[in-house]
């Protein structure tokens, strides 16, 4: 797909309705993909949100897929107290739900310096819709418990300049292309000085502890930021 | 929506071009001026007397706008999203424009300059139109501060701020006209 799929070129547009879920897919034992219909107006890019609402609970996900494949694919973690992911994980092939969007401004510019992309869990989903929009030649951190978490790892790692996968509960031996350690500790060890724009994905704490990293390394980088909650 | 991540706690923030700025950063200076100017609002609606009921949704009205003026006073340079913002159109000007006419009209012409002050709500109102004096000359002094033309929007919204604090002031007497407070004319000699 062109660049332009990235950029602003198919301008997003607003939408707000009801879809319904097309398959379900579990990547690990808490952890699925989800795929919805997408309805024919829901424009979007790489990047951004789709909401869901069911019973005055809203949930918004990253959405994983390009913006031209026809479905949206959602990379979801299962809380099994929460509101949400429980009735999500269970609900069968066909089922409706209300949604809006797209929502957020994570978007990719390839403009600036070499791309920096951080994930931690599900925080890859973005990453997976820009790359299947176009981007490549990134650096790509990507963090996880096991090697088997890594969730997209197959269609990510071809596009990347440099992969490096951050695993905190593998055993040895080290699987290739991955290091013990948290995303933070290659942002800390495993980049060299450069001119970088990163894009950090993940819960709140690894957005926090990254940022602090590379104010101190890196004091005039760009920095691209959508924090899970 | 999580308020606290914690990633500002190193005294730096980021804007939406990505770009990371000191939180005293210019630009953050006029997005926190616009945001005081907002919580003032707020409480200029919370204090208006029945009488002035009608008001509320005009005022929640400029509330509303002022969130998009702010997005693009955070957008930094060059950026994807400014695709994504809500356009600063003429419109949300004119709306304001309709407004000052229609207290023009309906007020005594004023013939030397007033105390501010008078009721509660007339004096929520007057400090409303200060901070958004100070807002927009914030808004201006970024002109200077960036290498490339201001963008449409930017210029708008000084056209939009510098029409709302002429709005806060007509508002201000339009309260005190309708909860029947006398304007106090200023005098050389006290």
């Amino acid at each position: 797909m062109a660049e332009g799929a990235l950029r602003a070129g198919a301008h997003p547009s607003g939408w707000q309705g009801s879809t319904r879920i097309l398959s379900r897919r579990f990547l690990a034992p808490a952890v699925f993909e989800l795929e919805l219909e997408r309805p024919a107006e829901f424009r979007f890019l790489p990047g951004q949100r789709l909401r869901l609402r069911r019973e005055g609970c809203d949930r918004d996900y990253s959405i994983a897929s390009g913006p031209g494949e026809p479905g949206l694919r959602l990379l979801i973690r299962l809380f099994p107290e929460g509101r949400m992911s429980p009735w999500l994980a269970a609900a069968a092939p066909g089922t409706a739900i209300e949604g809006s969007g797209p929502h957020g401004y994570f978007l990719f510019d390839p403009a600036g310096g070499t791309p920096v992309f951080v994930a931690a869990g599900t925080g890859v989903a973005p990453f997976r819709s820009m790359a299947a929009a176009g981007a490549a030649g990134f650096v790509l951190f990507q963090g996880a418990r096991t090697e088997a978490e890594l969730f997209y790892r197959s269609l990510l790692e071809p596009r990347a300049g440099r992969y490096l996968g951050c695993l905190t509960r593998e055993r040895p031996p080290r699987p290739a292309g991955t290091r013990a350690g948290r995303v933070i500790d290659a942002l800390r060890e495993d980049l060299p000085p450069g001119s970088y724009d990163f894009y950090l994905c993940g819960r709140g704490e690894m957005i926090r502890d990254a940022l602090q990293v590379i104010d101190a390394r890196f004091p005039g980088a760009r920095v691209f930021t959508e924090a899970f909650s | 929506m999580k308020i606290s991540t914690g990633s500002g706690d190193g005294g730096r923030t980021s804007l939406f071009s990505g770009e990371r700025v000191r939180k005293d950063d210019l630009r953050l200076e006029a997005q926190g001026d616009l945001d005081e100017l907002n919580a003032v609002i707020g409480c200029l609606a919370a204090s208006l007397p029945a009488a002035a009921a009608a008001l509320k949704p005009e005022l929640g009205a400029v509330q509303a706008d002022l969130f998009p003026i702010g997005a693009w006073l955070s957008l930094g340079g060059p950026s994807p999203a400014a695709a994504l913002l809500p356009p600063l159109d003429a419109g949300r000007t004119a709306r304001l424009e309709e407004a000052i006419t229609r207290m023009e009209r309906a007020l005594p012409e004023l013939r030397s300059f007033v105390l501010p002050g008078g009721g509660i709500a007339a004096g929520w109102a007057h400090l409303a139109r200060t901070v958004c004096r100070r807002t927009e000359r914030r808004v201006v002094r970024l002109f200077d501060a960036r290498t490339e033309d201001p963008p449409p929007a930017l210029l708008e919204a000084v056209r939009y701020l510098n029409r709302l604090s002429d709005y806060f002031f007509l508002l201000a007497r339009t309260l005190n006209r309708i909860e029947g407070v006398e304007e106090t004319p200023w005098r050389k000699e006290p």
